[in-house]
Protein backbone atom coordinates (compact mmCIF):
# COMPACT_ATOMS: atom_id res chain seq x y z
CA UNK A 1 0.00 0.00 0.00
CA UNK A 2 1.50 2.85 -1.23
CA UNK A 3 1.97 6.22 0.55
CA UNK A 4 0.45 8.55 -2.50
CA UNK A 5 -2.84 7.93 -3.50
CA UNK A 6 -3.29 6.71 -7.10
CA UNK A 7 -5.03 9.31 -9.84
CA UNK A 8 -8.08 7.57 -10.86
CA UNK A 9 -11.61 7.50 -9.26
CA UNK A 10 -11.81 4.06 -9.12
CA UNK A 11 -8.12 3.38 -7.43
CA UNK A 12 -8.23 6.02 -5.05
CA UNK A 13 -12.12 4.60 -4.02
CA UNK A 14 -10.45 1.17 -3.86
CA UNK A 15 -7.54 2.61 -1.78
CA UNK A 16 -9.56 4.33 0.59
CA UNK A 17 -11.67 1.50 0.45
CA UNK A 18 -8.74 -1.12 2.22
CA UNK A 19 -7.24 1.88 4.34
CA UNK A 20 -9.16 4.60 6.38
CA UNK A 21 -12.93 2.75 5.16
CA UNK A 22 -11.17 -0.60 4.93
CA UNK A 23 -12.91 -1.59 8.91
CA UNK A 24 -16.60 0.17 7.86
CA UNK A 25 -16.59 -1.93 4.53
CA UNK A 26 -15.39 -5.27 6.38
CA UNK A 27 -18.52 -4.30 8.95
CA UNK A 28 -20.81 -3.79 6.19
CA UNK A 29 -20.15 -6.66 4.45
CA UNK A 30 -19.95 -9.02 7.89
CA UNK A 31 -23.97 -7.62 8.71
CA UNK A 32 -24.81 -8.68 4.55
CA UNK A 33 -23.25 -11.85 5.26
CA UNK A 34 -24.47 -12.27 8.72
CA UNK A 35 -28.14 -11.65 7.38
CA UNK A 36 -28.26 -14.01 4.77
CA UNK A 37 -26.92 -16.26 7.34
CA UNK A 38 -29.83 -15.14 9.58
CA UNK A 39 -32.35 -15.76 7.08
CA UNK A 40 -31.68 -19.18 6.35
CA UNK A 41 -31.39 -20.54 10.16
CA UNK A 42 -34.84 -18.53 10.46
CA UNK A 43 -35.55 -20.41 7.69
CA UNK A 44 -34.69 -23.48 9.03
CA UNK A 45 -36.09 -23.09 12.67
CA UNK A 46 -39.50 -22.54 10.74
CA UNK A 47 -39.22 -26.03 9.55
CA UNK A 48 -37.65 -28.10 11.94
CA UNK A 49 -38.28 -25.90 15.17
CA UNK A 50 -41.72 -24.65 14.13
CA UNK A 51 -42.47 -27.72 12.37
CA UNK A 52 -44.46 -25.00 9.73
CA UNK A 53 -45.32 -26.38 6.61
CA UNK A 54 -42.08 -26.28 4.09
CA UNK A 55 -44.16 -23.88 1.29
CA UNK A 56 -44.86 -21.73 4.33
CA UNK A 57 -41.25 -21.53 5.78
CA UNK A 58 -40.00 -18.56 3.91
CA UNK A 59 -37.75 -16.97 6.22
CA UNK A 60 -37.99 -13.42 7.64
CA UNK A 61 -37.94 -11.06 5.05
CA UNK A 62 -39.27 -14.20 2.27
CA UNK A 63 -42.57 -13.64 4.71
CA UNK A 64 -43.20 -10.15 3.64
CA UNK A 65 -41.71 -10.80 0.00
CA UNK A 66 -41.72 -14.24 -0.88
CA UNK A 67 -40.39 -13.39 -4.09
CA UNK A 68 -36.62 -12.91 -2.23
CA UNK A 69 -36.71 -16.61 -1.81
CA UNK A 70 -37.35 -18.10 -5.14
CA UNK A 71 -36.13 -15.43 -7.75
CA UNK A 72 -33.06 -16.22 -8.75
CA UNK A 73 -31.96 -13.50 -9.66
CA UNK A 74 -31.37 -12.10 -5.82
CA UNK A 75 -29.24 -15.34 -5.43
CA UNK A 76 -26.98 -14.61 -7.54
CA UNK A 77 -27.11 -10.87 -6.97
CA UNK A 78 -26.17 -11.93 -3.69
CA UNK A 79 -23.41 -14.01 -5.18
CA UNK A 80 -22.09 -11.19 -7.37
CA UNK A 81 -22.45 -8.68 -4.02
CA UNK A 82 -20.25 -11.13 -2.21
CA UNK A 83 -17.54 -11.31 -5.28
CA UNK A 84 -17.40 -7.88 -5.67
CA UNK A 85 -16.37 -7.55 -2.05
CA UNK A 86 -14.09 -10.32 -1.81
CA UNK A 87 -11.95 -8.62 -4.78
CA UNK A 88 -12.49 -5.08 -3.80
CA UNK A 89 -11.30 -5.81 -0.13
CA UNK A 90 -8.91 -8.44 -0.48
CA UNK A 91 -5.61 -5.43 -0.63
CA UNK A 92 -6.08 -4.43 2.86
CA UNK A 93 -5.35 -7.33 4.23
CA UNK A 94 -1.99 -9.06 5.04
CA UNK A 95 0.58 -12.15 5.17
CA UNK A 96 -2.08 -15.36 6.50
CA UNK A 97 -4.91 -13.16 6.56
CA UNK A 98 -4.98 -12.14 2.75
CA UNK A 99 -3.80 -15.93 2.15
CA UNK A 100 -7.37 -16.74 3.93
CA UNK A 101 -9.08 -14.02 2.36
CA UNK A 102 -7.80 -15.68 -1.29
CA UNK A 103 -9.08 -18.79 -0.54
CA UNK A 104 -12.24 -17.82 0.36
CA UNK A 105 -12.01 -15.28 -2.91
CA UNK A 106 -11.59 -18.17 -4.88
CA UNK A 107 -14.22 -20.47 -3.77
CA UNK A 108 -16.77 -17.43 -3.94
CA UNK A 109 -15.55 -17.40 -7.70
CA UNK A 110 -16.52 -20.71 -8.31
CA UNK A 111 -19.58 -20.80 -6.56
CA UNK A 112 -20.49 -17.23 -8.40
CA UNK A 113 -19.83 -19.57 -11.71
CA UNK A 114 -22.16 -21.84 -10.83
CA UNK A 115 -24.88 -19.54 -10.09
CA UNK A 116 -24.32 -17.74 -13.26
CA UNK A 117 -24.92 -21.29 -14.65
CA UNK A 118 -28.05 -22.05 -12.95
CA UNK A 119 -29.02 -18.40 -14.20
CA UNK A 120 -28.70 -18.97 -17.95
CA UNK A 121 -30.08 -22.30 -17.13
CA UNK A 122 -33.33 -20.37 -16.40
CA UNK A 123 -32.56 -17.61 -18.93
CA UNK A 124 -32.81 -20.41 -21.49
CA UNK A 125 -34.95 -23.10 -20.51
CA UNK A 126 -32.02 -25.28 -21.25
CA UNK A 127 -30.75 -27.43 -18.26
CA UNK A 128 -27.27 -29.29 -17.94
CA UNK A 129 -26.87 -32.02 -19.37
CA UNK A 130 -30.71 -32.73 -20.34
CA UNK A 131 -31.55 -32.33 -16.39
CA UNK A 132 -35.30 -31.35 -15.46
CA UNK A 133 -34.65 -28.19 -13.59
CA UNK A 134 -31.39 -26.10 -13.36
CA UNK A 135 -28.81 -27.90 -12.30
CA UNK A 136 -25.43 -26.92 -11.09
CA UNK A 137 -21.84 -28.28 -12.25
CA UNK A 138 -21.23 -29.86 -8.25
CA UNK A 139 -24.59 -31.89 -8.59
CA UNK A 140 -23.31 -34.05 -11.51
CA UNK A 141 -20.96 -35.39 -8.78
CA UNK A 142 -22.89 -34.76 -5.44
CA UNK A 143 -26.57 -35.32 -6.27
CA UNK A 144 -29.42 -34.42 -4.21
CA UNK A 145 -27.26 -32.27 -1.76
CA UNK A 146 -27.99 -29.12 -0.78
CA UNK A 147 -24.79 -27.33 -2.61
CA UNK A 148 -25.92 -23.90 -1.06
CA UNK A 149 -25.62 -24.41 2.35
CA UNK A 150 -22.26 -26.03 1.69
CA UNK A 151 -21.20 -23.62 -0.21
CA UNK A 152 -21.72 -20.87 1.57
CA UNK A 153 -20.16 -22.47 4.77
CA UNK A 154 -16.54 -23.46 2.40
CA UNK A 155 -17.29 -19.42 1.61
CA UNK A 156 -17.77 -17.74 5.04
CA UNK A 157 -15.32 -20.20 7.21
CA UNK A 158 -12.14 -19.02 5.27
CA UNK A 159 -14.03 -15.60 5.23
CA UNK A 160 -14.17 -15.35 9.06
CA UNK A 161 -10.56 -16.57 10.05
CA UNK A 162 -9.44 -13.97 7.35
CA UNK A 163 -11.40 -11.20 9.68
CA UNK A 164 -9.95 -12.28 12.80
CA UNK A 165 -6.47 -12.97 11.84
CA UNK A 166 -6.78 -9.59 10.34
CA UNK A 167 -7.57 -8.08 13.51
CA UNK A 168 -4.58 -9.32 15.37
CA UNK A 169 -2.64 -8.23 12.56
CA UNK A 170 -0.31 -5.34 13.96
CA UNK A 171 2.39 -5.65 11.30
CA UNK A 172 3.68 -2.50 9.72
CA UNK A 173 1.98 -3.81 6.36
CA UNK A 174 -1.34 -3.11 7.24
CA UNK A 175 -2.59 -0.16 6.51
CA UNK A 176 -5.85 0.09 7.60
CA UNK A 177 -7.34 0.58 11.31
CA UNK A 178 -8.77 -2.59 11.43
CA UNK A 179 -6.39 -3.98 13.88
CA UNK A 180 -8.03 -4.40 17.89
CA UNK A 181 -6.92 -0.84 19.95
CA UNK A 182 -6.75 -2.44 22.85
CA UNK A 183 -3.98 -5.01 21.61
CA UNK A 184 -2.18 -2.37 20.02
CA UNK A 185 -1.94 0.22 22.68
CA UNK A 186 -0.42 -3.05 24.68
CA UNK A 187 1.86 -2.79 22.17
CA UNK A 188 2.65 0.27 22.14
CA UNK A 189 3.13 -0.34 26.02
CA UNK A 190 5.41 -2.86 24.93
CA UNK A 191 7.36 -1.22 22.69
CA UNK A 192 7.76 1.97 24.68
CA UNK B 1 -29.23 -30.84 7.58
CA UNK B 2 -31.36 -30.85 4.55
CA UNK B 3 -32.39 -27.36 3.46
CA UNK B 4 -35.52 -26.26 2.54
CA UNK B 5 -37.07 -26.59 -0.34
CA UNK B 6 -38.15 -23.71 -0.98
CA UNK B 7 -34.31 -22.66 -1.68
CA UNK B 8 -34.26 -24.50 -5.21
CA UNK B 9 -33.32 -21.61 -7.76
CA UNK B 10 -36.87 -21.28 -9.24
CA UNK B 11 -37.11 -20.37 -12.69
CA UNK B 12 -38.47 -16.51 -12.44
CA UNK B 13 -38.57 -15.95 -16.31
CA UNK B 14 -42.04 -15.58 -17.78
CA UNK B 15 -40.86 -15.76 -21.11
CA UNK B 16 -37.25 -17.92 -21.58
CA UNK B 17 -34.72 -16.76 -24.55
CA UNK B 18 -34.25 -20.19 -26.21
CA UNK B 19 -30.80 -22.05 -26.41
CA UNK B 20 -30.27 -20.15 -30.16
CA UNK B 21 -27.38 -17.48 -28.37
CA UNK B 22 -25.95 -20.30 -26.23
CA UNK B 23 -24.86 -22.38 -29.59
CA UNK B 24 -23.63 -19.43 -31.46
CA UNK B 25 -21.38 -18.40 -28.62
CA UNK B 26 -20.54 -22.24 -28.14
CA UNK B 27 -19.91 -21.66 -32.12
CA UNK B 28 -17.72 -18.33 -32.00
CA UNK B 29 -15.59 -19.28 -28.92
CA UNK B 30 -14.72 -22.77 -31.11
CA UNK B 31 -13.89 -20.63 -33.85
CA UNK B 32 -11.56 -18.91 -32.02
CA UNK B 33 -9.75 -21.17 -30.16
CA UNK B 34 -9.26 -22.84 -33.59
CA UNK B 35 -7.70 -19.66 -35.23
CA UNK B 36 -5.74 -19.44 -31.90
CA UNK B 37 -4.48 -22.75 -33.20
CA UNK B 38 -3.55 -22.45 -36.38
CA UNK B 39 -2.24 -19.25 -35.82
CA UNK B 40 0.06 -20.35 -32.92
CA UNK B 41 3.01 -21.60 -34.86
CA UNK B 42 3.64 -18.08 -36.74
CA UNK B 43 2.56 -15.16 -34.06
CA UNK B 44 3.88 -16.06 -30.39
CA UNK B 45 0.78 -15.52 -28.20
CA UNK B 46 1.24 -12.91 -25.28
CA UNK B 47 -0.17 -13.65 -21.71
CA UNK B 48 -3.66 -11.72 -22.67
CA UNK B 49 -3.96 -13.94 -25.62
CA UNK B 50 -3.59 -17.22 -23.63
CA UNK B 51 -5.48 -16.01 -20.93
CA UNK B 52 -8.43 -15.55 -23.28
CA UNK B 53 -8.32 -18.42 -25.51
CA UNK B 54 -7.95 -20.77 -22.28
CA UNK B 55 -11.18 -18.64 -20.56
CA UNK B 56 -13.22 -18.51 -24.19
CA UNK B 57 -12.41 -22.43 -24.42
CA UNK B 58 -13.18 -23.18 -21.12
CA UNK B 59 -16.97 -20.95 -20.94
CA UNK B 60 -17.42 -22.91 -24.49
CA UNK B 61 -17.00 -26.40 -22.92
CA UNK B 62 -19.70 -25.19 -20.11
CA UNK B 63 -22.04 -23.62 -22.41
CA UNK B 64 -22.13 -27.23 -24.39
CA UNK B 65 -23.37 -28.69 -21.60
CA UNK B 66 -26.93 -26.80 -22.31
CA UNK B 67 -27.24 -28.02 -25.17
CA UNK B 68 -27.12 -31.65 -24.99
CA UNK B 69 -29.05 -34.37 -23.04
CA UNK B 70 -25.73 -36.35 -22.28
CA UNK B 71 -22.41 -36.31 -23.51
CA UNK B 72 -20.57 -39.93 -24.77
CA UNK B 73 -19.46 -39.86 -20.87
CA UNK B 74 -20.58 -40.63 -17.04
CA UNK B 75 -21.25 -37.63 -15.56
CA UNK B 76 -18.37 -37.59 -13.15
CA UNK B 77 -16.11 -37.23 -16.15
CA UNK B 78 -17.96 -34.34 -17.68
CA UNK B 79 -16.56 -33.13 -14.23
CA UNK B 80 -13.43 -34.39 -14.79
CA UNK B 81 -13.10 -32.79 -18.47
CA UNK B 82 -14.49 -29.39 -17.03
CA UNK B 83 -11.50 -29.71 -14.57
CA UNK B 84 -9.24 -30.08 -17.39
CA UNK B 85 -10.37 -27.37 -19.18
CA UNK B 86 -9.70 -25.37 -15.97
CA UNK B 87 -5.96 -26.27 -15.27
CA UNK B 88 -4.89 -23.78 -18.25
CA UNK B 89 -6.84 -20.82 -17.51
CA UNK B 90 -4.98 -21.47 -14.28
CA UNK B 91 -2.24 -21.66 -15.75
CA UNK B 92 -1.92 -18.76 -17.76
CA UNK B 93 -3.05 -16.69 -15.23
CA UNK B 94 0.63 -15.91 -13.52
CA UNK B 95 3.10 -13.08 -15.20
CA UNK B 96 5.92 -15.75 -13.93
CA UNK B 97 5.03 -19.55 -14.19
CA UNK B 98 4.71 -21.09 -11.34
CA UNK B 99 6.09 -24.63 -10.26
CA UNK B 100 3.03 -26.11 -10.47
CA UNK B 101 2.61 -23.88 -14.17
CA UNK B 102 5.77 -25.62 -15.62
CA UNK B 103 4.67 -29.22 -14.65
CA UNK B 104 1.74 -28.53 -16.85
CA UNK B 105 3.74 -27.40 -19.23
CA UNK B 106 5.46 -30.49 -19.49
CA UNK B 107 2.83 -33.11 -19.50
CA UNK B 108 0.60 -30.01 -21.75
CA UNK B 109 1.94 -32.30 -25.46
CA UNK B 110 0.42 -35.54 -24.24
CA UNK B 111 -2.54 -34.07 -22.55
CA UNK B 112 -3.35 -32.53 -25.95
CA UNK B 113 -2.10 -35.71 -27.90
CA UNK B 114 -4.61 -38.01 -26.03
CA UNK B 115 -7.55 -35.48 -25.62
CA UNK B 116 -7.53 -34.60 -29.72
CA UNK B 117 -7.36 -38.21 -30.24
CA UNK B 118 -10.63 -38.99 -28.43
CA UNK B 119 -12.22 -36.11 -29.82
CA UNK B 120 -11.29 -37.02 -33.27
CA UNK B 121 -12.34 -40.72 -32.15
CA UNK B 122 -15.78 -39.18 -31.43
CA UNK B 123 -16.61 -37.40 -35.03
CA UNK B 124 -15.11 -40.47 -36.53
CA UNK B 125 -17.98 -42.27 -34.50
CA UNK B 126 -20.20 -39.20 -35.68
CA UNK B 127 -19.50 -40.06 -39.05
CA UNK B 128 -20.04 -43.53 -39.22
CA UNK B 129 -23.42 -45.06 -40.80
CA UNK B 130 -26.12 -45.56 -38.35
CA UNK B 131 -25.90 -42.74 -36.13
CA UNK B 132 -29.44 -41.39 -34.98
CA UNK B 133 -30.17 -37.93 -34.18
CA UNK B 134 -29.77 -38.27 -29.92
CA UNK B 135 -26.52 -39.68 -30.43
CA UNK B 136 -25.18 -38.03 -33.76
CA UNK B 137 -25.47 -35.08 -31.11
CA UNK B 138 -23.79 -36.87 -28.07
CA UNK B 139 -21.35 -37.77 -29.92
CA UNK B 140 -20.61 -34.48 -32.09
CA UNK B 141 -20.45 -32.24 -28.65
CA UNK B 142 -18.27 -34.87 -27.03
CA UNK B 143 -15.56 -34.55 -29.95
CA UNK B 144 -15.98 -30.68 -29.39
CA UNK B 145 -15.78 -30.69 -25.75
CA UNK B 146 -12.78 -32.83 -25.79
CA UNK B 147 -11.35 -30.87 -29.21
CA UNK B 148 -11.87 -27.62 -26.85
CA UNK B 149 -10.13 -28.96 -24.06
CA UNK B 150 -7.18 -30.37 -26.17
CA UNK B 151 -6.86 -26.77 -27.94
CA UNK B 152 -6.87 -25.05 -24.35
CA UNK B 153 -4.03 -27.31 -23.03
CA UNK B 154 -1.99 -26.51 -26.26
CA UNK B 155 -1.78 -22.74 -25.09
CA UNK B 156 0.91 -23.73 -22.70
CA UNK B 157 2.77 -26.09 -24.90
CA UNK B 158 6.29 -24.64 -25.66
CA UNK B 159 6.44 -23.35 -28.92
CA UNK B 160 9.84 -23.83 -29.73
CA UNK B 161 12.63 -26.80 -28.72
CA UNK B 162 12.04 -30.57 -29.39
CA UNK B 163 8.80 -31.50 -30.32
CA UNK B 164 7.32 -27.64 -31.02
CA UNK B 165 6.66 -28.67 -35.30
CA UNK B 166 4.20 -32.34 -33.83
CA UNK B 167 2.82 -29.99 -31.21
CA UNK B 168 1.74 -27.33 -33.83
CA UNK B 169 0.77 -30.19 -36.89
CA UNK B 170 -1.22 -31.48 -33.59
CA UNK B 171 -2.98 -27.64 -33.02
CA UNK B 172 -3.90 -27.80 -36.89
CA UNK B 173 -5.27 -31.58 -36.49
CA UNK B 174 -6.98 -30.66 -33.79
CA UNK B 175 -8.46 -27.47 -34.75
CA UNK B 176 -9.75 -29.19 -37.97
CA UNK B 177 -11.67 -31.59 -35.50
CA UNK B 178 -13.24 -28.73 -33.73
CA UNK B 179 -13.99 -26.71 -36.85
CA UNK B 180 -15.97 -29.32 -37.99
CA UNK B 181 -17.81 -29.88 -34.81
CA UNK B 182 -18.70 -26.25 -34.40
CA UNK B 183 -19.88 -26.59 -38.04
CA UNK B 184 -22.25 -29.51 -37.08
CA UNK B 185 -23.19 -27.81 -33.85
CA UNK B 186 -23.94 -24.49 -36.05
CA UNK B 187 -26.24 -26.27 -38.67
CA UNK B 188 -27.45 -29.54 -37.73
CA UNK B 189 -27.45 -30.18 -34.26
Amino acid sequence: MTDTLPLGRWARLSHLLNTRWHRAALTVYAVIVIGHWAEHLFQAAQIYVLGWPRPQSLGLLGMAYPWLVSSEWMHYGYAVIMLVAFVTLRHGFTGRARRWWDTAMWIQVWHHAEHLLLLVQAMTGAYLLGASAPTSIAQLVFPRVELHLFYNTIVTIPMVVAMVLHRRDHSSEAACTCARPVVRGRLAESAA
Amino acid sequence: MSFPAQHDHTITFAVTTGVGWVRLLVVIGALLVTAAAYVRPFAPAGRTTRVTVTTVAGCAVMLQLLLVDALDMPEQAVVGALAMAAVPIACTRHRTPTPAALRVRRVAPWVVAVTGALAAVELARWLAPGVDGGEAARLVHTSLVLGLVALSWLTVCRRAGRGARATAVAGWLVGTVVLAGATVVAVAT
